[in-house]
């Protein structure tokens, strides 16, 4: 009789003090910074070990000093100082880089401009300076947005842009590239469970906790930041939203927001609130988001149909979602609000 | 009286057996009052206050809390001011204000930022969050 | 224990934690529409309560752990043997204690729901510890309510199979 007594009183032990354990094996190790101009943050699941975050922390900042615009002595820095003057040598990734973002630019047919820094420059939006320019000031930096412009010689690593007062801007790449990279240092350090969130570019590495999905919030446009209108279930792929609400400014009751058309020199005129690509490239899905969002439901979901690993969830102003059935299917939406229309 | 025991067919129902059913069948009702009073209930919700990337504090929110908190550091200068539920910064040195003009948050997953002074506040709830992160 | 008795025990451990397993595969096909990992009907009990009225206690701890173990590994995750196992002990736990203290005054029924009713509630405090919110005990009632009625069923199944293994033990003479 005793003796069952003190099994049972040791089972009971053992559930409890098992639970515990798994609760601490459960819980992801993370770490938030500021960077890139916004907040990174990055949540490991399956591994305790602190380094690996700091690991991948090192590499953003590396590849932030490469290519920032804001620091005076990245590649990119010193390729704008020179536009017009002369051909500056790059590295090896930073060549790469511009490369494929002038891919990009070309067969977007200028939708997706790396050239694009004068015009940022001069409406200022995400700075104290953000104002609503003069026509003349527009009209004069048209021309220098041009990225057939911008030369490459391949095999001496020179970039040069031919005209004065040009400008690399790589922030419509920038932050799917360091996810990839990301991506590389993860599995180099045997991590297979870890979500990765750039400015709210969101990388979602391997599956949860062995081999569930994450389940990714959607920002909802019309509401507060981290306020979601739906839930995406996924596993290792990106998930990279564009919308008017991330940079923008109000003057005279008109919000202006950053996502620039190079020919009108004006911000793009859309119906369109955001836009959410998914996919498997960082890269291509932040660059993909940049040109969807500027080329509308009907010629986007075009466009889109040659990449097609990568799809979209398009919101326009009416709270209406346009999605394909495949999305549809892995998608919640939360937010009774808003309208569900299923395109091919 | 109940009868000690009744047979269906070859099987054994003893008055123990009742008692006990009955018994469980208390047991797991008695939660649903309990929730229903809240009384179990965990709505504890926290604010964060992240500066430079470090964890600067935490504050539970709730009824009856009120605090003021100034971050200084050479020409960095916040307020932040915590209300019963809301959080929200009263004042900032930064040029856009635009951690101000954020205004009062309030529920988990709600955040002020004020990214030319390095400081982020964050509302965290104690709950099940449903989704890993956010897209935006 | 002689030698031939010690060898029957352990091939109607055996027996019973396969029996078990299988039992746990066929009920993870029935969808239940609560949230907790491993919450399911517990059809496995059947053999738990058999097992407890024809082996010795420390045996039938033997063929729960191996049934857990196995069955998270056929059909499931880490985490669902997280709380099939910590649901499983404690259910143990409870209806050893409670055939203990009331011995033959007790039948299988309410050895049955005390189990099916206790192996919720140590899935519960589990999921409460791993989500670090008291407030899913909320689904203790649907949950426990559930497993009582399979429970009294999980009590007459156990009790067939509790006779037919006796009379088998009689005819071989064990």
């Amino acid at each position: 009789m005793r003796k069952t007594f003190v099994i049972c009183f040791l089972m009971i032990c053992i559930s409890v003090s098992f639970s515990s354990c798994l609760k601490a094996a459960n819980d992801p190790i993370s770490k938030t910074e500021f960077l890139l101009g916004t907040i990174c943050s990055v949540k490991i699941y399956d591994r305790s070990d602190k380094s690996i975050l700091e690991k991948v922390f090192d590499e953003i900042k590396r590849i932030e000093s490469m290519i920032s615009t804001s620091i005076k002595s990245s590649e990119i820095s010193e390729i704008n100082r020179n536009s017009g003057i002369k051909a500056v040598e790059v590295s090896l990734e930073v060549l790469g880089l511009i490369k494929r973002g002038l891919e990009f630019s070309v067969i977007s047919g200028g939708i997706f401009n790396i050239a694009i820094g004068p015009l940022v420059d001069l409406w200022g939006i995400g700075t104290p300076d953000a104002r609503v320019p003069l026509p003349e000031e527009i009209e004069e930096t048209i021309p220098l947005l041009d990225y057939r412009d911008v030369e490459i010689d391949e095999a001496k690593r020179l970039v040069f842009l031919k005209k004065t007062g040009m400008s690399l801007d790589l922030g419509g790449i920038a932050k799917g590239y360091i996810a990839d990279r990301i991506e590389q240092v993860l599995w180099d350090n045997g991590v297979s469970s870890a979500i990765v969130n750039l400015g709210g570019n969101v990388y979602a590495h391997g599956s949860k906790n062995g081999n569930e999905e994450w389940k990714i919030g959607i920002q909802d446009p019309f509401s507060q930041r981290n306020q979601y209108f739906a839930i995406y279930r996924t596993k290792n792929e990106s998930i990279v939203s564009s919308g008017v609400y991330e940079r923008f400014f109000e003057q005279d009751g008109v919000v202006y927001h950053h996502i620039f058309d190079s020919t009108t020199g004006y911000p793009v005129v859309t119906k369109l609130q955001s836009v959410t690509i998914t996919g498997q490239n960082s890269e291509t899905a932040d660059a993909l988001s940049t040109i969807v969002f500027s080329l509308g439901i009907e010629k986007g979901s075009e466009f889109l149909e040659g990449f097609p690993d990568y799809e979209a969830i398009f919101v326009d102003e009416d709270k209406k979602i346009y999605l394909t059935q495949k999305m549809m299917d892995l998608t919640e939406i939360t937010n009774e609000s808003y309208q569900v229309e299923i395109y091919d | 009286m109940i009868k000690r025991q009744w047979m269906v067919g070859d099987f054994k129902i003893k008055r123990a057996d009742l008692i006990i059913l009955a018994i469980l069948i208390i047991l797991s009702i008695v939660p649903l009052f309990l929730s229903a009073n809240e009384a179990l209930a965990n709505n504890d919700i926290y604010a964060v206050i992240y500066v430079d990337a470090q964890k600067y504090k935490e504050i539970k929110l709730g009824e009856g809390v009120s605090l003021e908190f100034v971050i200084e550091d050479k020409d960095v200068r916040n307020v932040i001011v915590v209300e019963g539920n809301e959080i929200y910064m009263s004042s900032s040195s930064c040029h856009d204000q635009i951690c101000v003009k954020q205004g009062i948050i309030s529920k988990p997953g709600q955040s002020i930022v004020c990214l030319p002074n390095r400081i982020y506040i964050e509302i965290i709830g104690k709950e099940v969050t449903p989704v890993d992160d956010i897209s935006r | 224990m002689t030698y031939h008795a010690r060898t029957r025990t352990l091939a109607l451990m055996a027996l019973f934690s396969a029996q078990g397993i299988v039992l746990h595969i066929i009920e993870s096909y029935i969808p239940i529409p609560f949230i907790i990992p491993g919450a399911k009907l517990g059809l496995a009990n059947i053999v738990t309560v058999s097992a407890l009225y024809v082996l010795s206690p420390v045996k039938v701890l033997g063929v729960i752990i191996v049934r857990v173990l196995l069955s998270s590994i056929f059909a499931g995750t880490m985490i669902t043997f997280a709380y099939s196992m910590a649901g499983a002990v404690l259910s143990y736990a409870m209806m050893l204690l409670l055939k203990s203290i009331l011995r033959d005054k007790v039948g299988l029924i309410g050895i049955s729901c005390t189990g099916a009713v206790f192996h919720n509630i140590g899935q519960l405090l589990v999921a409460s510890i791993m989500i670090g919110s008291i407030r899913i005990i909320s689904y203790l009632p649907f949950l426990s309510l559930a497993g009582i009625i399979t429970g009294i069923f999980v009590g007459i199944a156990s009790h067939y199979l509790v006779m037919s293994t006796k009379r088998f033990q009689a005819k071989v003479n064990i």
